[in-house]
Formats: structure tokens, C-alpha cells, sequence
């Protein structure tokens, strides 16, 4: 049986073989016992194993993550989902050429390129903020009033509820605000993106851009100042990445 | 430490939810055998699930 790891191109091979320190493919199989299954230009790296079942661990995720990224330090890699064990050679080549148009493609369009993730968080945020009362039981919204502690006058029901609307509708264009200036300060270093704003009340942003590799160090540094100029929230960033999110087959 | 520890499950669970949920599929129907898959499978959803709860309980707490 074939764990896949990755899938890449053997035209880019011959280069490597020039380049110093030799053959990435070499160290791999003396490391990890890694090989390559070859169909056309296409080659999946994959290793030999005696089980289906893969074992979920962490030492398992990090081994699968510690291949693909030696591999794209080398060469433009697909990386196949974890877990991914075909039953012998042939069923590895028959994916290859079932969907060789299409990794080809994806081969060239992620050629030299990586992804960075960013999430936006607003630490403290929970769901029912907005139902929270302002004043609490007991309490009396002004001095003034005359109505039992606890109780609102209908004027003052109405005040509060405006009150809350209005602050809501401030942080709510914060929020806006900090979405826009951190795409507008990233797009521009990136190829593609994928945004999903707002997936929870506490998480605004959770976001992957493909980023060419001479744009890493720019990227970072972008987020690095974003960070500073945002204490209020939390701007988390991580990469580079293989290309996890922009490899799904179309 | 503490940070240290803390950024090692972050980039542990930004990883997890890149490695479990994307990425290229080439199983499809090219299946080792049914059952083998089957295992596969409920083995990864049984790990998304606890994944999930771990989002929950540490992305708002960071």
C-alpha cells in the first residue's frame, strides 16, 4: 500500500539534481523512505505501508507536514489530504492519470508560490453581547426616575435600546474598518485569497492568501505592523504554508 | 514556556485544519476496500469533531 504525500512535476526535477545539496528526493528516501510514482511529467511522492488505517497522532500530522514542506523547499508541491493511502503502485498512477489535466494545471498555477493565513479576532466578543442588559437588576437607569428599582419607563426601554444599537453598529464598522485595511494592505502581495468573514462572533476574519515566495518576508512584515496598530484586536498570521487551500481539484 | 506551548497548539491546530480539510482528494473511488475506507474516514471525523470542540474552547482565549 502507497501513502501519498504530494503530488509534483518531474520536469522540474532535472534542475534540482544541479542544484547543491543534490537530490532532495535521495535524502528523502534515506530519511523517511520516500519514492516517487511516476505517470507522465507527474509524479506522486508517496512511502510504502502495511496498513490502511492511518493512525491520526500528532507525531503522524507533523511527519505528513514535515515531508511536504522538505519537498517545497525544493519544488512546487500539491499536497495531498492526509490520510490518503492507495492500495498499490497502479492505483497511484490511475489517480494521476484520472485527474492529470487538472493537477497539471494546479502545478503550474501554484509554480514558486505559497499560502499565508491570517485571522481576525475580537478577544471577549461572545454571541448574546448585544442582548446583555445595561444596567443591571435592581438598578435604575437614572437618578430621576420614579418607577420601582428594576423597572424601566417605556421612554427609557426605548433610550437603552437605542443606546445599544448605536454602540453595536460602531463596533460593527471597527470591525469593518480593520477587515478592509488588513485585505488592502495584503491583496496587494498576493495572487489569490479566500475570505470568510465573520464564521463567529469573536472570530471576524479567517482568511488564506497565495503569496509568490519573494512576497513572504513583505507579507509578514505587513502583518507584523498590522498587529501593532491593532492592539484592540487579536491578528493572528501563519505561513508559509504548502498551498493547502488552493489545491482542491475543480 | 507558556507562550512557547500556546503558539505550538496554535500552529498544531492551524495545521489540523488545513491537513484534515484540504488539500488535493485522489481516493474518490479508488478505494483500498470498503471497510478500510469506512475506517479511514470515521477515524478522521471523530478527530474533526474534537477539533472543533478544541477551536471553541481556545480560539477566543488567545
Amino acid at each position: 500500500m502507497n501513502y501519498v504525500y504530494g503530488i509534483i512535476s518531474t520536469t522540474e526535477i532535472p534542475q534540482l539534481m544541479n542544484s547543491a545539496p543534490g537530490n532532495w528526493l535521495e535524502q528523502a528516501a534515506d530519511q523517511w523512505g520516500i519514492s516517487l510514482v511516476q505517470y507522465g511529467e507527474l509524479a506522486a511522492v508517496v512511502r510504502e505501508v502495511d496498513k490502511a488505517a492511518v493512525e491520526i497522532n500528532e507525531q503522524a500530522i507533523l511527519h505528513h507536514e514535515a515531508v511536504i514542506e522538505f519537498a517545497l523547499e525544493q519544488q512546487t508541491v500539491l499536497p495531498v489530504r492526509f490520510g490518503t493511502v492507495l492500495p498499490n503502485v497502479q492505483a497511484v498512477e490511475e489517480a494521476l492519470k484520472r485527474y492529470y489535466s487538472r493537477l497539471e494545471i494546479l502545478l503550474r498555477e501554484l509554480a514558486g508560490k505559497v499560502e499565508m493565513g491570517i485571522r481576525v479576532l475580537a478577544p471577549g466578543r461572545t454571541t448574546n453581547e448585544e442582548s446583555k442588559p445595561t444596567i443591571e437588576p435592581g438598578e435604575t437607569p437614572s437618578a430621576q426616575s420614579a418607577l420601582p428599582p428594576g423597572k424601566l419607563s417605556g421612554r427609557e426601554f426605548l433610550l437603552q435600546k437605542y443606546q445599544d444599537h448605536l454602540r453595536s453598529k460602531q463596533v460593527q464598522l471597527a470591525d469593518q474598518d480593520v477587515l478592509e485595511k488588513v485585505h488592502s494592505v495584503v491583496s496587494p502581495l498576493s495572487v489569490k485569497w479566500q475570505l470568510n468573514k465573520n464564521p463567529s462572533p469573536a472570530l471576524l476574519l479567517s482568511a488564506v492568501y497565495l503569496v509568490n515566495n519573494g512576497n513572504i518576508g513583505d507579507f509578514q512584515e505587513k502583518c507584523r505592523i498590522l498587529m501593532e496598530q491593532h492592539p484592540e484586536y487579536k491578528i493572528l498570521f501563519s505561513g508559509p504554508w504548502p498551498p493547502y487551500n488552493f489545491s482542491g481539484l475543480r | 514556556m507558556a507562550e512557547v506551548a500556546r503558539q505550538k497548539e496554535v500552529t498544531l491546530l492551524e495545521l489540523l485544519d488545513r491537513i484534515l480539510n484540504k488539500g488535493v482528494v485522489l481516493t474518490g473511488d479508488l478505494v483500498i476496500s470498503v471497510a478500510d475506507v469506512d475506517l479511514i474516514y470515521l477515524g478522521l471525523n471523530l478527530v474533526l469533531a474534537s477539533v472543533e470542540k478544541m477551536h471553541e474552547f481556545q480560539r477566543w482565549d488567545l
